[in-house]
């Protein structure tokens, strides 16, 4: 017991720890792509602004206004420092723009006047910061598969600012990050996915596994009782054999026949008991045949006496599969309930005994308008020895359920207190058992 | 008419006491044992026609009384008497030749009605015997007066 219950606690602690470990692992992954986009990010958006600040330091923003003849050569030298800037790859635009956003600079020979670009367009809020002298770059974005950067930088002239500095990067890097983390995705899906699957059917297995164990162990101290019980009958059955020996002794040699009758009587009750207590405790030795469950029913039906006031419906479906059953056994379960359901029965009533048949099973449901279950007994009634009858030890419902267990099939009862009882038996077909 | 030797073994004293008091009032001999043992020793030599003995002893139990019986005495029936819950010790007693077996406690004229077989079954052996013997010596006188 203690090492099943060692071997459990194991189980568990693997179980945990590689759920646990499956978590850890997720989370560092995602953790290592936001990190690495993080750092690529900001070391795209640096080089760019280092860039920018370079490209300031030649930009006299007065070239704008002023229209002499030495303004459009440092227009000139700007363009090709901006043309040689984009030839080193570092960047794939740079130009600058008015407060219209309108383009008043950028590398190509002709003047482009009036058009705005449009990822300027989209940056607009946070260009707000801009104006008031910052220097931003913006988050990394996709146009047509491929990945940008902007940054924009004011060009400062005696305290205000008329125009920015922008410029636009490849983050085609990012990429690599991205397919990182189609490819995380993928795998934390197929993790959780199988992790799901795994928990679940290790969950079932360790539920099957209680469920073998408390059978186990019923089925154990089954057989103990049954031992036991087996060796205290031959303990109780020899006293009693020599106390009626005596008592017929007695009875010739007094002519107490009363007394000796009180005792023969007792002597039996006490027989009795021990009888039932050996058929709930002894293994459930099955007898089989083919079993029609109808004819069965039929048969048990018309053995019992009619009584005016309780009638027995049976509602028998047609071409119910043969079974291989005990029908001895069956009979004594049949019966059982049957005669639990009369006796449930105050005065007027009626017993209805349905059979059908599903894909797996056949079903035989017993049902009664007698007084029904009280709630708290429900869960107790297949339990050996309860009883809530003045005569009898409470063993024909545990005898009843564990031969329907012998056949495979199972019994559930349901009830309502003062309303009535339904017993649901179900017996597989089909399959050898 | 000569008496009818049954011989009881039980371990339990008490019960060899009542089955004796009850048997010799019915006019049968009764030998008692509480020892499986000794009452082998007895079998040897002694024939008893009816054996009635318990099944689960200490030492010897009922089987090894019967095989031993039927061993030494076949002609002798053996009654099983079984206070235990499994009756299939008391069946393949049976199949290995014991008359019949009864669960404690028990009628005693379940017993008796048991024993009363036996002894009918004996004495018809006996008396069909005798008739075939008388027969057999009538034919043969016949035969001697024809020759």
């Amino acid at each position: 017991m203690s090492k099943d219950k060692k071997k459990k606690k194991r189980l568990k602690i693997v179980i945990v720890s590689i759920l646990l470990g499956l978590v850890i692992f997720n989370f560092s992954t995602w953790a290592i792509y936001f990190y690495m986009r993080k750092t690529l990010d900001n070391e795209i958006g640096n080089r760019l602004l280092n860039i920018g600040k370079v490209a300031l330091l030649k930009i006299d923003s007065k070239i704008f206004t002023d229209k002499k003849e030495e303004t459009n050569i440092e227009i000139k030298l700007i363009k090709n420092y901006f043309k040689k800037i984009i030839a080193t790859g570092n960047i794939e635009d740079i130009y600058i723009v008015d407060k219209n956003y309108n383009v008043v600079l950028e590398p190509k020979d002709e003047w482009i006047k009036n058009i705005s670009h449009s990822y300027i367009e989209k940056d607009k809020n946070i260009l707000k910061n801009v104006w008031i002298g910052k220097e931003i770059f913006t988050e990394i974005y996709e146009i047509k598969g491929s990945y940008f950067k902007n940054a924009y930088l004011p060009i400062i002239d005696n305290n205000t600012i008329s125009y920015l500095l922008c410029l636009e990067a490849s983050a085609e890097t990012l990429k690599i990050v991205e397919n990182l983390k189609l490819v995380l995705f993928s795998t934390s899906f197929i993790s959780i996915f199988f992790a799901g699957i795994f928990a679940f059917y290790l969950g079932k297995t360790l539920q099957d596994f209680a469920k073998m164990e408390e059978e186990l162990r019923i089925r154990e101290k089954f057989a103990l009782m049954g031992q036991v019980s087996a060796n205290v009958a031959h303990e109780i059955r020899n006293p009693l054999g020599i106390i009626k020996g005596a008592g017929e002794i007695l009875k010739k040699r007094y002519k107490e026949e009363d007394l000796v009758q009180y005792v023969n009587e007792e002597i039996e009750r006490i027989n009795h008991l021990i009888n039932e207590f050996l058929t709930l405790s002894k293994d459930i030795v099955l007898n089989k045949q083919n079993v029609d469950i109808n004819s069965l029913i039929t048969s048990i039906i018309n053995h019992i006496p009619v009584n005016e006031k309780i009638k027995i419906i049976p509602q028998l479906k047609e071409n119910i599969p043969e079974i291989e059953a005990d029908s001895e056994k069956l009979r004594q379960v049949f019966l059982n309930i049957i005669i639990n359901a009369i006796e449930s029965i105050k005065d007027k009533g009626e017993v209805i005994i349905t059979s059908c048949v599903d894909k797996k099973n056949v079903i035989v449901i017993i049902s009664d308008t007698g007084a029904g279950i009280e709630k708290d007994n429900i869960k107790k009634i297949f339990l050996p020895f309860f009883t809530t009858k003045q005569s009898g030890i409470g063993v024909g419902l545990s005898t009843a359920q564990a031969i329907i267990q012998a056949h495979g099939g199972d019994m559930e009862v349901e009830s309502k207190f003062m309303e009535g009882s339904r017993f649901i038996i179900k017996l597989p077909w089909g399959e050898k058992l | 008419m000569t008496e009818i030797n049954i011989m009881i073994i039980d371990d339990e004293e008490k019960m060899v006491k009542i089955l004796s008091m009850i048997l010799q009032e019915e006019g049968f001999k009764i030998t008692g044992y509480i020892d499986p043992k000794a009452a082998l020793a007895v079998l040897k030599d002694k024939f008893y026609p009816i054996i009635i003995t318990d099944l689960k002893m200490p030492g010897i139990d009922g089987i090894q009384v019967l095989d031993f019986v039927k061993k030494v005495s076949p002609k002798s029936e053996v009654i099983i008497m079984t206070a235990h819950a499994d009756t299939m010790a008391a069946v393949s007693a049976m199949k290995k030749g014991a008359y019949d077996y009864i669960i404690k406690p028990f009628e005693m004229d379940e017993l008796k009605i048991m024993i009363g077989r036996i002894t009918e079954r004996n004495r018809l052996q006996e008396e069909n015997l005798s008739f075939r013997e008388r027969f057999e010596t009538r034919v043969m006188i016949g035969t001697s007066f024809i020759m």
